[in-house]
């Protein structure tokens, strides 16, 4: 199987990576977002991981695979060195923080990348009844993080080594986003059909029934019922466009269906207040697909003449 | 290593990420000599995640507040909640395992357990949980308003906790 340059002929729908950059913007946003999620981890450690929370560990470990980690292992092993629950927990959030910043920074980006990974497949299983959605994209993010070429631009490894591009670069970059594309295809295909086959979703209930729940609610809005027909766009307009997304991804419609997508989870952040889930979902998109952006924006104004038609091109 | 082996190891990747993805719960007619290490597996890559956010329903939302007393028997009401929305969409989170019947009573302790002891005055305990009752759009148009419906309320000592 080979993958063809983007410059070339074979530059076609399929790949189209031609640098390294959507890869790094991955790195850094996805590093960025784990940061804001270990803060608050570390403020609420003693509700959301303490041996002794609201869910003690004797509980939580009930629903774990033996073979899956869990810091009450750990904890046994390392009591009778004096360490205890809590300074293990402390322990192993400061060094996924370390390793989160560092892979912000590209520093040591592929071992930076497995402490972060390793660090947070522990912290998920010993927290996993506290972890929603966001726990599974941020374990893909950083699992692909260890194998993608995700430091070869915007990092302290490329200043520090100045490595070259070596012949078979784009092919990397081409295959990391093909990976990227296909990965967030199964994703809203998921979604798209789970939601389709809820009754909710083509009434429009689905839509009002998130705005009504206290744990999304951003705004007061006691008569948004009072237009059904608007609510019922909303909750079909999520079901297309997801449903569509993995079918236009691979079209010359691809710029547009992607743009649909960052502006639905731009209203999900705002109108269900899950930033950092929106956040992660669309950093995934920009490394999949922010080249495709970029050169449809450059496109855009240059058909509105915002920029000089040779720059556009 | 060969580029063959790695787009082949690729592939089984996303086929399993597939295979996991909707809402459907595969787990269950995957033969258990496959699904225990594909799940093993998927737990530690991403692989084994559900993407059905908000489907094919979107659930309702329970809530859950204590009732302390002391010795002299003055109540106050204190509940889990805090000033972090982040914080409190998993605590929310971990609210949902009470909809499994077989945890709840443990799960209800816990909590008991764990407000009991932040509280050293508190004799007693009292956990009520609450589950909101939301109308469809049909019925809100005619009226009907949400409501928050008590699902659970259990008295605990002290010493059945601490």
């Amino acid at each position: 199987m080979k993958f063809p340059n983007a410059s070339g002929a074979g530059g076609s729908l399929l790949l189209e990576a031609s640098s390294f950059l959507p890869l790094a913007l991955f790195r850094i946003g996805l590093a960025a977002l784990l940061l804001a999620q270990a803060q608050v981890l570390w403020e609420y450690r003693e509700l959301l991981l303490d041996e002794f929370g609201p869910v003690p560990w004797s509980i939580s470990d009930q629903f774990l695979d033996p073979f899956l980690p869990r810091m009450s292992d750990l904890a046994a092993w390392v009591s009778p060195a004096g360490i205890s629950s809590r300074q293990l927990v402390a322990g192993f959030l400061l060094a996924h923080a370390v390793g989160a910043a560092l892979l912000l920074v590209g520093y040591c980006t592929r071992g930076a990348a497995l402490l972060a990974w390793s660090t947070y497949v522990v912290l998920r299983c010993t927290g996993h009844m506290y972890f929603y959605g966001i726990g599974g994209l941020f374990l893909i993010g950083l699992f692909y993080c260890i194998f993608m070429p995700v430091a070869r631009q915007w990092s302290v490894d490329r200043l520090v080594e100045a490595r070259r591009q070596r012949p078979d670069d784009h092919l990397d970059a081409s295959l990391s986003v093909l990976v990227l594309r296909i990965h967030l295809s199964i994703v809203y295909l998921a979604a798209g059909l789970s939601k389709a086959t809820g009754e909710q979703w083509w009434s429009g209930d689905a839509v009002w029934r998130a705005l009504s729940l206290p744990r999304f609610q951003q705004f007061d809005m006691p008569q948004v019922f009072a237009y059904p027909m608007l609510l019922q766009v909303a909750a079909l307009g999520a079901v297309i466009v997801q449903l569509a997304y993995p079918v236009l991804v691979w079209t010359r419609l691809r710029a547009l269906i992607v743009l649909l997508t960052e502006l639905m989870h731009v209203g999900i952040a705002i109108f269900l207040g899950l930033w950092m889930f929106s956040g992660v979902m669309i950093v995934f998109n920009v490394a999949a697909f922010g080249e495709t952006l970029w050169r449809a924006g450059r496109r855009w104004s240059g058909s509105l003449g915002l920029v000089p038609s040779w720059k556009a091109r | 290593m060969p580029r063959t082996i790695i787009v082949a190891a690729v592939g089984i990747h996303l086929v399993i990420a597939a295979l996991f993805s909707t809402h459907v719960r595969v787990e269950k007619h995957i033969p258990g000599a496959l699904e225990r290490p594909l799940r093993i597996y998927g737990s530690y890559t991403g692989a084994h995640t559900h993407f059905n956010f908000f489907a094919p329903t979107v659930p309702s939302q329970a809530r859950v507040h204590f009732v302390l007393a002391d010795a002299e028997g003055k109540a106050r009401e204190v509940d889990l909640l805090t000033a972090s929305a982040e914080a409190n969409q998993r605590l929310q989170t971990m609210l949902t395992f009470y909809e499994m019947p077989h945890v709840r009573p443990f799960l209800v302790r816990a909590w008991a357990a764990y407000v009991v002891s932040h509280h050293p005055e508190a004799r007693t305990i009292e956990v009520r949980v609450e589950i909101l009752e939301i109308p469809t759009l049909a019925e809100a148009n005619a009226g009907k308003k949400a409501s928050w419906v008590e699902v659970e309320k259990t008295m605990f000592r002290r010493d059945e906790v601490s």
